[in-house]
């Protein structure tokens, strides 16, 4: 091989051996990136079912007292859709008035069924109930204090910590000292 | 007839709003059909109010009731539909909608998978896409340009490869050029020695040549002296002759002289010898007396030719030494001059080979080293690939988990 033709080849090779390089390290920063985000939605989907879980549970609770105290509560809460759908269609629109009364409905059943919740963060199942529902051998913490938690975790996520399995981020949430355990009393009054 | 109290009357109310019918009224407060009729009248025309209800609400909300019983409804149930038509207005849904809904599912819902598992991949689907903030097709579009990028690096990798054996190959064909240049030196060196022993067995031919030039020196020194006595003698005895024929004496003269002496020894008892001494120095006397003069010349002429011929042959000689010396000189400087312009070219051959070899193997170096790190970045890229797909099938996995813990607390 000719002197020449030698040192084409070796600046040939170089700078494809730069180019692949360069492109590695822009393909490494993208994966880092799509790495962390999934981590991150690790625990946001966990706030996500839990924040869900609760919602439901407020409907349910708002129903059951409506159920419990039918004469007392049904009067009020008709007389407060009734009032509603009255104005609704006092604007001549059905669906209006239908979505004035559905509202109203749903923010007293929603003032109903709210109460102070507690998560319990277990092994075998997670759980999400009202602090004076707790059940006995269960570890339960404060729904505030497990918000701050997750928030905590999610901003070691976005900073690129590994958090691995539900069990693994269950562990790490268990770690914080943000947290506040509800303890059942022996009288059946939840203490924090 | 004691009159109603309030409570009873607010009571009567309540279970009229409640849509209840006057006979049921009846048998649930206990008191007669017309006094339900009053208290009814009072509350449509205002004398009752219910706290927190409108007079004239009352009817309205009476009617209400009324279908909601004529329908079988618990008011549970009907804030249930309540809830459910508000979920329905809130997705922009009305009422006619619904039935294009449904056929709007069942056109598009696939039909290996059941409905739950549609509609949660789907859930899934939109959850991820409010927490990346990107559409699906974005997504699509990412991984499909990844696995574009990886099928690239892979044959790149490939490519690299294959270079490196070329590039390994023509390490090797290096190597071997190098060995027959080193081969090509070895054989210059043994060329060199066979000419330095060439060149000291014409040292030692030259040594034998001067040795031998002593020698015939020597030789010619002795020829040149037996001939200058056998020239003397033969001088002497053709004097002699020429002597004997100039006083005419044959060789019967000289036979009858010899048997004269030997009787004249033997008759003086005295040897023969002595006898012919005595003879040809009586001879020689005569002689002197007639050609002593002639014969003096003759011996001078010829001993100035032997002087001649004797400085010519010194003069070859010298000629000869100093044209041995020159040659020896010429052969020496020849020889010297040849030895070292191979030295020097075998040394500039071999520092040149040695040069360009050490610049390829540090180009070669430098490569490898580059090759080195652009793998690792590789190896690094893929193994983040790997962490990044792990981390998805955990993202899978927590999602699955944390619905199947929370169903299992229900």
């Amino acid at each position: 091989m000719t002197e020449t033709g030698w040192e084409e080849r070796m600046n040939g090779l170089r700078q494809q051996l730069t180019s692949i390089k360069s492109r590695v390290h822009a393909d490494s920063t993208r994966f880092k990136e799509l790495w962390r985000q999934a981590e991150y939605c690790k625990v946001r989907f966990l706030a996500y079912q839990l924040e869900a879980r609760r919602r439901s549970l407020a409907r349910s609770r708002g129903f059951a007292s409506l159920a419990e105290n039918k004469r007392g509560l049904y009067v009020t809460l008709g007389t407060a859709v009734g009032a509603s759908i009255l104005t609704g269609m006092i604007t001549k629109d059905g669906i209006a008035a239908a979505n004035a009364g559905a509202t109203g409905l749903n923010r007293a059943l929603q003032g109903l069924g709210e109460a102070d919740w507690a998560v319990c963060l277990g092994r075998k199942h997670l759980a999400v109930a009202s602090q004076d529902n707790i059940t006995r051998g269960d570890v339960w913490v404060t729904w505030d204090s497990l918000q701050t938690a997750l928030h905590e975790l999610e901003e070691r996520a976005k900073s690129g910590a590994s958090l691995g399995s539900l069990d693994n981020i269950i562990s790490e949430l268990k770690k914080s000292k943000k947290l506040l355990f509800v303890i059942r009393a022996s009288t059946g009054r939840a203490t924090k | 007839m004691d009159p109603i109290s309030h409570e009873k009357k607010l009571e009567v109310a309540r279970l009229y709003l409640l849509g209840d019918t006057h006979a049921e009224i009846e048998e649930k407060v206990g008191i007669s059909h017309g006094s339900i009729s009053n208290i009814i009248k009072e509350l449509l025309v205002g004398k009752l109010t219910i706290p927190g209800v409108a007079s004239d609400q009352v009817n309205d909300l009476h009617q209400l009731s009324v279908d909601l019983t004529k329908k079988g409804l618990e008011p549970s149930q009907a804030l249930l539909g309540i809830t459910m038509f508000e979920r329905f207005s809130e997705l922009g849904i009305v009422p006619f909608q619904l039935d294009q809904w449904s056929q709007l599912v069942k056109l598009y819902a696939p039909e290996d998978i059941t409905a739950k598992d549609f509609f949660e991949a789907a859930l899934n689907l939109r959850k991820l896409e409010e927490a990346e903030g990107k559409p699906f097709q974005e997504f699509k579009q990412e991984y499909t340009g990844m696995q574009q990028k990886v099928v690239e690096k892979k044959s790149e990798v490939d490519s690299l490869d294959v270079k490196k054996k070329s590039l390994t190959g023509e390490v090797e064909s290096l190597k071997s050029e190098v060995s027959a240049l080193e081969n090509k030196r070895e054989e210059v060196k043994s060329l060199f020695e066979a000419e330095s022993a060439g060149l000291e067995q014409a040292k030692a031919m030259v040594t034998a040549a001067k040795e031998e030039h002593a020698r015939l020196e020597g030789e010619i020194g002795d020829l040149l002296k037996q001939k200058d006595k056998l020239s003397s003698e033969v001088g002497s005895k053709e004097e002699s002759l020429i002597k004997l024929e100039e006083i005419g004496l044959s060789e019967e003269d000289l036979l009858h002289l010899r048997n004269l002496v030997e009787g004249m020894a033997e008759k003086d008892n005295i040897s023969a010898d002595q006898i012919k001494d005595e003879f040809f120095s009586a001879l020689g006397q005569f002689g002197t007396f007639s050609g002593l003069k002639k014969a003096a010349q003759e011996e001078a002429e010829a001993l100035q030719d032997m002087a001649k011929k004797k400085a010519s042959l010194v003069g070859e000689v010298v000629e000869l030494e100093n044209r041995r010396t020159v040659l020896q000189g010429e052969v020496g400087k020849s020889a010297s001059a040849a030895a070292e312009q191979i030295r020097e070219a075998g040394e500039e051959a071999v520092s040149a080979i040695r040069q360009e070899a050490d610049a390829i193997r540090e180009e070669m170096k430098s490569i490898l080293e580059d090759t080195l790190v652009a793998g690792l970045a590789v190896g690094e890229t893929g193994a983040m690939q790997k962490r990044g797909e792990e981390a998805g099938k955990e993202l899978q996995e927590l999602v699955v988990e944390v619905k199947r813990r929370l169903e299992e607390r229900k």
